[in-house]
């Protein structure tokens, strides 16, 4: 097996292998050497989850830390595809989950130099016709882009957020890499199959495409102030669409003091439960009520103005839940915060998250002792995130395949509510999410302008359906009378059986050529004589050729 | 974006249905009891109402295009379409009190 994924390494793009070195360093670097010495063409797909799953005994530093700090040194891709895992417990354990929290996404600055090219290739402009001014020394660098103060040449102040160069090509050649070893995990590890790595993969490179398009970030920065427009608390900076691109997003610039300096913001005099309340009710009907919410919620993307109100930053990943999919999870969390533990296993049920193999006894059992225990506590003391978690970790356990925008939701409501303790440490999140929630749960199931437009779509279906029967009807008896009507049926087994015989007869045929020619080639040899001597060469060369093919066709396994 | 008669009729509808029919039942569903106070109930159940009696009172009058539409789709179905009519019909005047009174 080893051999066939040799090969499928070697199809991979040369340009890639200079960039799989460099990750095999990183890793040798911090105690993967195993992982590492498998990188070059070789079965190390296979070694890189031999190595993650036993833990190498040799380094003092815990397996899960280490690979933080590879996550980190990697650079961009990486450091998102870190923060993604740690939102999935259900994928990785959750010792990994703790660790990944923790991914600081700072990086050095880049020269002004750079920024200087990157806005003037953007524009199609000298930079000084677009800013009057632009601050060398950047605000924050993080690993997509890094913010500079500027005034634009109307006299506004703004920011400009300015993509790190050449991010592209990297992020381009790592999730090529990425796609290539997931596709190997999903074919040849099978255990691995129910995590999905392709689809993974392949959400993880949607999301990572959209978050380094700063045109799709003006545009989410766009929707989620107008949902916000009756909200007084909140500021989301304006967007300056005429000198923004893809690679450069130029925003109003606001003034304020990170969330999470509680000294500053007591300077200020400011009500800091007023402010935790305000940051709660926005995560919640962000999610809830609009279906459309910030999905990197970390304490360095909120800051707080003079006045108290939240500033938010950072629009780059956006959770977006269809209003189907925000009724079954305000059920499933009503249920939960309620204690319902009959509502929480028939919405899993409706979901279809369910396996089959599910004992659903033991499900409900499990389920019962944690909200059992929960809802003795006083409402004040129940630490939302750990909650929330017990429930995912019971889900998980029993092989109930929680959708990652559910798990999203999670993560941004506990991050808010850490954020919340932080800065006033009698908050107490459940005493403001469950009735909110609640509230929200009847008003939906109530909303007669929702259900009339569910109505009206069905009423119309129902009645083109009815209005085509008779003709379809009618059409369908027609062929039947002329015995003109076809069935096409399928049957994956069937397929998998013809697939199976016709790599059975390969291999036979090529068994059978590589004989013929290896056994020619033996006898014209032996028989010498310059014609004989080519001919009996070029058999064997032959020979070598069906002997490759047929031993390609057993290392691929085709047809088993 | 203007809403179509149509869909204010529909709304109409299904505002009288839920206000009549399920407002109560999903207020006293044990998880709604869970979840808010005596008096949070008491305010939700004020003003959902209000809102309910607005959007029946908003598409009152273009009730009436449902009933066409329906009428025109049924119609074209033959006997089916005429059958599945009277028993809309039937369970209309079984749930909605507006139009028994009005009958």
């Amino acid at each position: 097996m080893s051999g066939a994924i040799d090969l499928v390494v070697m199809t991979w793009r040369l340009r890639d292998m200079g960039r799989v070195r460099s990750i095999a360093g990183v890793l040798a670097r911090h105690g993967f050497a195993d992982i590492a010495a498998r990188m070059g063409p070789g079965a190390w797909a296979r070694g890189v989850f031999r190595a993650l799953l036993h833990r190498p005994r040799s380094s003092p530093i815990p397996v899960e830390k280490r690979l933080r700090l590879v996550f980190e040194e990697l650079g961009p891709t990486f450091i998102k595809l870190g923060q993604m895992l740690a939102t999935r417990p259900d994928l990785v354990p959750m010792a990994l989950v703790d660790e990944l929290t923790h991914l600081q996404d700072r990086v050095p600055p880049f020269p002004f130099q750079d920024v200087k090219e990157i806005i003037e290739s953007e524009m199609g402009l000298p930079m000084a016709e677009v800013y009057s001014e632009v601050d060398e020394v950047p605000i924050a660098a993080a690993s997509i882009a890094q913010v500079h103060s500027a005034t634009l040449r109307t006299g506004e102040p703004v920011v400009i957020k300015v993509q790190r160069p050449r991010l592209n090509e990297q992020i381009t050649a790592d999730l090529r890499i990425l796609a290539g070893l997931a596709r190997l995990l999903e074919s040849r590890v099978p255990e691995t199959r129910p995590f999905r790595p392709r689809a993974i993969v392949e959400e993880f490179t949607k999301s990572l495409q959209r978050e380094t398009d700063f045109v799709a970030e003006a545009a989410s920065m766009g929707r989620y102030r107008k949902m916000f427009e009756d909200e007084p608390g909140l500021v989301v900076p304006r967007s300056y669409p005429e000198w923004t691109r893809r690679r450069v997003l130029t925003m109003e610039r606001v003034e304020g003091v990170k969330v999470t300096d509680r000294q500053a913001l007591v300077a200020m005099g400011l009500d800091l439960k007023a402010i935790v309340d305000v940051g709660m009710r926005l995560t919640l009907r962000s999610i809830f009520e609009f279906g459309f919410f910030h999905a990197d919620p970390h304490p360095g993307n909120f800051f707080v103005g003079k006045d108290g109100t939240i500033i938010l930053l950072d629009f780059g990943m956006m959770g977006t839940i269809e209003p189907r999919r925000v009724d079954e999870m305000l059920a499933f969390m009503v249920a939960v915060l309620t204690g319902d533990v009959d509502m929480v296993v028939d919405q899993l049920l409706d979901a279809d998250l369910i396996g089959d193999d599910t004992d659903l006894r033991g499900l409900r059992s499990d389920l019962r002792s944690i909200l059992f225990r929960y809802s003795d506590a006083d409402l004040g003391s129940v630490d939302v995130a750990a909650f929330l978690q017990e429930v995912m970790a019971v889900n998980i356990r029993h092989h109930v395949f929680l959708p990652a925008d559910l798990l999203l939701v999670g993560k941004s409501i506990a991050t808010m509510e850490g954020i919340g303790h932080q800065i006033y440490p009698e908050f107490k999140p459940l005493d403001a999410i469950r009735p909110y929630l609640t509230e929200v749960y009847v008003r939906r199931l109530l909303d007669a302008k929702r259900h009339s437009q569910v109505v009206a779509r069905s009423v119309m279906d129902g009645l083109t359906l009815l209005k085509d029967a008779p003709f379809d009807i009618r059409r369908v008896l027609r062929k039947l009378r002329r015995g003109e009507l076809t069935m096409n049926l399928r049957s994956a087994d069937l397929e998998s059986r013809q697939q199976h015989t016709a790599a059975v007869a390969n291999r036979a045929l090529l068994g059978g050529l590589f004989a013929t020619f290896f056994f020619g080639a033996v006898i014209l040899l032996d028989q010498g004589g310059t014609a004989r001597t080519v001919a009996g060469w070029v058999s064997a060369g032959f020979s070598w050729m069906f002997f490759l093919g047929l031993s390609w066709s057993l290392l691929r396994g085709d047809g088993r | 974006m203007p809403v179509p008669p149509l869909q204010r009729g529909i709304e109409s509808i299904v505002a009288e249905l839920l206000r009549v029919h399920v407002l109560e039942a999903v207020l006293a569903r044990p998880e709604v009891r869970r979840g808010l106070s005596p008096e949070a109930v008491e305010r939700i159940r004020r003003d959902i109402q209000d809102r309910l009696k607005a959007s029946e009172e908003q598409g009152r009058d273009h009730r009436g295009e449902v009933e066409e539409v329906l009428d025109a789709a049924l119609g074209a179905a033959g006997p089916a379409g005429a059958m599945i009519k009277s028993l809309l019909k039937a369970g209309w005047d079984h749930l909605s009190p507006s139009d028994r009174e009005a009958g």
